[in-house]
């Protein structure tokens, strides 16, 4: 073994490492010197730099960063084997950039690898960097592969992502409906079945994914999509000389079963003379409505319609609660004068209504004729604002009892303003003031009401759900040194699953609490549990 | 209209003018480099011209098809001339004036050295004006190509170094001496180009484009090339066997926010050398600022309907045959590192060797009808995006915004993976971000024989 302390060895190490030092030091300021080539975008030139400096001993780190580099240079030059080449050495090098997948996959997409794309971008979007473009990237991939669930799949994973990647979100709705359609259009179904779900869920899928941001360029393509496929799928919506659109089916009919629970039973609310049991009991309501629209030239429709109710309180046994067992019957004809109010469509509403109303009035599990009323209701709706419709009415009730006490007469009018909210919501609020001036003043009453209620629609799989608050003001006038002014607040709340077009459920919750100065016989709580479900024809 | 050797009226007119007795036919260069056909057209007749022949105030330079020329001014100017050009050589560089060439159709490049430049900076800083029939130029700074097409009347203007002030001829009061030129050159509808950076004049626009970035790759390449080099006006085919790709992008998707930030290689940079190194190498290396630069419009392009001023989206390319623009089209990526798109294949692409844009297969660029399938084309080769008809527009004036939008059209159902991509849903070919434009205004084409820039030597 030689001696390693010879000084020519001495002097060869020394020699050697001032050579590393240079070379390190040569490759620095290559480095720096191609990045400022880099930074003005004289791709070509950065390339052939880097490729002299690989040809230069320099570590394994920086050969690395070279053909990362070189593989970027390449990629915006639009040389995408090239870069798919440098970006695949990169990763056999083991080396480490964020943005590494995302890059490749982008090259690997363009060169129409579309596979290959896709596996790169899920990588990407599950090592966190630009989730919402690498997922967007893979499921335009599988949407273009025609792999609808992968699509489905990845742009369902863009909607949970943080909310300053909206415009990718609204992006994916789109594309999510693009791909409900061609879902649809590739199955084996009737013509009328395939219409009907293009109906109930690409158009709806649309139009979510504009109500995302309505004002952008995205929204302005959803809204033409929405026109052009209704035109292709014979899907367009008749309209009214004012573009209010006219309902596809003409007709409505609809059966309901109610099973009700109420914790204190007081007669309804038709009634003059509110009379409060403070008992508990079921009740079954089972009801039928129908109705017919007919339109003339575009301008009048006239709707007759029937609505029938049942009432049965399974508790028999207590006549203050089975005298409310009831049948009613309210026959109607709606028409209204469809009109521009300005620029914006209105209508003027005409209606009439008459019930009649029978009751267990004499505690004899028999129903007897109780009361009737008739209704004459005139007013105009109109879009005041792009927010919702506005309704404003004045209605005259004749009212006729068996007690003639409290036949009235009972003018009214109210205002009820809509507003369409984000994700199809809606919220309709209401005012109204109603004078029963009857026959024997006793029973006069003032009634003031402010209700408001919301509907989310699709709150989950075909969910509805609403909640609501009623407010209602009741000036006893002749009673009011006994009751005052009566306080009824009334908030409710429901689910409703739409099991399919026609069949629904529901469940729903009422409380009740009347404030009133004769509180023994008019002050009242009560709640309601109610389940129920119908048939829509 | 032809543009062969026959002169226009507004050469010929130039031509009567400078044939009057009072002109004074002072030397006002050398040609040092003579290649192919390059004549001299005086008032005495035509010849042709050699290297080491003197060139005077007055002379029509022209070069054939296969001619170039380089002229050294006698202030040490350098002016070339590229195939199928034809300026005219008003006079050389004075104390109190600069020089002043007019090109009437072709491409020309000229450097004025720095050294000289600011020997001579007294007062005005202007060392050379050129004028074309739609625009007139004021050269600050060093070096720079002017491209006038004869056909469409449009004047294009890159710097490679400095800045050149650029205005748009006013049609009824074109400027008649050095001062009315100086003054036009000042006046707010003038715009300053500088590195890096082009600008275009067209008849049927009122101002010049606001100063855009054309492609870096394209720009780099053609500050390298010459236009007496052999290759000069050779437009080869674009490099490589036909490779069919998707734009880089999905369409309609935001290009800048769907673009690699590439912050892994500066990070991976600042591990090999300090990120201060970094800096000054790039401060070192990188255009300055200096000539209002820092001011590039956005890379999107705009309109302003309130004052006229537009910009095309950067980072197409400049076709120096017609002067025309070809943006990046709908789908274009954004490259954060240069701040500009990245024009995909679809418009062409440019020789990496003389800069030269170069069109995609099977079509050709008219100066007038702008993308036209070309004499080679195949069935099945499609035409990239119509052209504006202001080139370099990025969008018609009065564009509605926002939806519901009359004619929009509906986004693309994605194609198979071996169609071609389908392009960006909405509508504007000239600006990746923009909805759709209004029919743009007709093209003036080049018919008339109005003269809109009267030659005066001063």
């Amino acid at each position: 073994m030689r001696n390693r302390s010879n000084p020519v060895y001495v002097g060869l190490i020394v020699l050697g490492l001032c050579l590393s030092t240079q070379v390190r030091a040569d490759s620095k300021s290559e480095f720096a010197g191609i990045y400022a080539i880099y930074k003005r975008g004289d791709y070509s030139k950065a390339i052939e730099s880097l490729h002299r400096l690989s040809a230069t001993q320099i570590s394994v780190n920086e050969r690395a960063t070279v053909s990362y580099w070189l593989g970027l240079c390449q990629s915006r030059l639009q040389n995408y084997p090239q870069a798919i080449a440098e970006f695949r050495n990169t990763q056999e090098a083991k080396a480490s950039f964020e943005d590494l997948d995302y890059e490749l996959g982008q090259a690997l997409y363009a060169s129409q690898d579309l596979k290959g794309a896709r596996e790169v971008f899920v990588r990407s979007a599950f090592r966190g960097y630009k989730p919402g473009a690498s997922h967007y990237y893979a499921g335009f991939i599988s949407q273009t592969l025609n792999d609808y669930h992968s699509a489905m799949v990845s742009y369902e994973k863009i909607a949970g992502l943080p909310s300053d990647l909206d415009k990718v979100k609204q992006l994916a709705r789109f594309q999510y409906a693009e791909v409900q359609l061609a879902q649809i259009e590739g199955l084996k179904i009737e013509p009328s079945a395939r219409k009907s779900k293009i109906r109930e869920k690409v158009i709806p899928s649309f139009r979510a994914a504009a109500d995302l941001d309505p004002q952008s360029e995205v929204a302005g393509q959803a809204y033409a999509r929405i026109g052009q496929i209704q035109k292709q799928m014979g899907l367009e919506i008749p309209r009214m000389h004012n573009g209010v659109p006219i309902s596809e089916v003409p007709w409505y009919l609809k059966f309901n079963e109610d099973v009700k629970y109420d914790s204190n039973v007081t007669s309804e609310a038709n009634d003059a003379v509110v009379q409060v049991t403070d008992k508990a009991s079921a009740i079954a309501k089972t009801g039928a409505f129908g109705k017919y629209e007919y339109i003339y030239g575009k301008r009048w429709a006239v709707a007759p319609e029937m609505d029938l109710q049942h009432i049965h309180h399974l508790n028999q046994t207590e006549p203050t609660v089975f005298q409310n067992d009831a049948f009613s019957v309210t026959a109607a004809v709606r028409s209204r004068n469809e009109h521009f109010l300005g620029k914006r469509p209105g209508a003027f509403l005409v209606e009439f209504e008459f019930n009649q109303y029978w009751k267990d009035v004499l505690q004899a599990h028999s129903l007897d004729f109780y009361s009737r009323h008739y209704n004459l209701i005139v007013g105009e709706r109109a879009k005041l604002f792009a927010a919702g419709s506005s309704t404003l009415l004045v209605n005259v009730k004749l009212y006729e009892n068996t007690d003639a006490g409290q036949n009235a007469t009972n003018p009214g009018l109210s205002f009820t303003q809509n507003f369409q909210l984000a994700r199809a919501m809606g919220l309709r609020t209401g005012l109204s003031v109603d004078y029963n001036r009857a026959r024997d003043v006793t029973n006069d009453k003032l009634n003031y009401k402010l209700s408001g209620t919301i509907n989310i629609p699709d709150v989950f799989k075909s969910v509805d759900a609403s909640a609501g608050m009623d407010f209602t003001f009741v000036d006893t006038r002749t009673q009011k040194a006994t009751r005052g002014v009566e306080k009824l607040i009334a908030p409710s709340a429901s689910v409703t699953w739409n099991a399919s077009n026609q069949i629904y459920a529901s469940l729903s919750y009422l409380w009740t609490k009347n404030v009133s100065l004769d509180t023994a016989t008019y002050a009242y709580t009560k709640s309601i549990f109610g389940l129920g479900a119908g048939y829509r024809f | 209209m032809n543009t062969g050797w026959a002169l226009s009226g507004w050469a010929l007119s130039a031509l009567i003018l400078s044939s009057s007795p009072t002109f004074a036919a002072e030397k006002v260069g050398t040609a040092v480099i003579s290649r192919g056909k390059v004549v001299v057209k005086t008032a005495q007749g035509s010849s042709a011209l050699k290297a080491g022949s003197p060139v005077h105030e007055g002379d029509y330079l022209m070069t054939g098809p296969d001619g170039a020329l380089k002229v050294i001014l006698t202030d040490q100017s350098e002016l070339s001339l590229g195939p199928d050009t034809t300026v005219r050589a008003e006079r050389g560089a004075k104390a109190e004036s600069p020089a002043a060439i007019s090109v009437i159709k072709g491409q020309f490049r000229a450097k004025v050295l720095k050294d000289l430049l600011k020997a001579n900076d007294k007062g005005s800083r202007l060392r050379m004006t050129i004028r074309t029939k739609s625009a007139t130029m004021g050269v600050r700074g060093t070096d720079f190509s002017v491209i006038f097409n004869g056909e469409n009347q449009v004047t294009s203007l890159v710097t490679f170094e400095g800045g050149v002030a650029m205005v748009k001829n006013e049609e009824d009061r074109p400027p008649t001496s050095f001062d009315a030129v100086a003054d036009l050159l000042k006046s707010d509808q003038a715009v300053v180009v500088t590195e890096g950076n082009f600008s275009t004049a067209n008849p049927a626009s009122d101002q010049t484009t606001v100063p855009t970035k054309i492609s870096p790759a394209q720009f780099e390449a053609l500050k390298a090339s010459s236009l007496t080099a052999p290759t000069a006006g050779v437009v080869p085919p674009l490099a490589g066997a036909p490779f069919k790709s998707f734009n880089l992008l999905p369409p309609g998707v935001d290009p800048k926010s769907f673009v690699g930030t590439g912050t892994s290689l500066t990070n991976a940079l600042e591990r090999v050398v300090s990120s201060e190194e970094l800096k000054n190498a790039v401060k070192d290396r990188v255009p300055s600022d200096e000539f209002g630069g820092g001011k590039n419009p956005p890379p999107e392009g705009f309109y302003d309907a309130s004052t006229g001023k537009s910009a095309p989206p950067a980072g197409g390319f400049l076709d120096l045959r017609t002067g025309i623009y070809v943006p990046p089209p709908p789908g274009s990526a954004f490259d954060p590192n240069t701040g500009v798109y990245v024009a995909s294949g679809t418009v062409g692409g440019f020789d990496p060797k003389s800069g030269a844009y170069v069109p995609p297969k099977g079509s050709e660029l008219d100066p007038i009808r702008g993308f036209v399938p070309s004499k080679d084309a195949k069935p099945g080769d499609a035409l990239p995006p119509p052209l504006p008809a202001i080139p370099g527009a990025p969008r018609a004036p009065g564009m509605p915004e926002g939806p519901g939008r009359d004619g929009m059209k509906p986004p693309p159902m994605p194609g198979g993976p071996l169609d071609e991509q389908p392009r960006y849903p909405v509508s504007d070919p000239y600006c990746p971000n923009c909805g759709a434009p209004l029919p743009p205004p007709p093209v003036n084409n080049g018919s008339s024989t109005n003269l809109n820039v009267r030659i005066t030597v001063f």
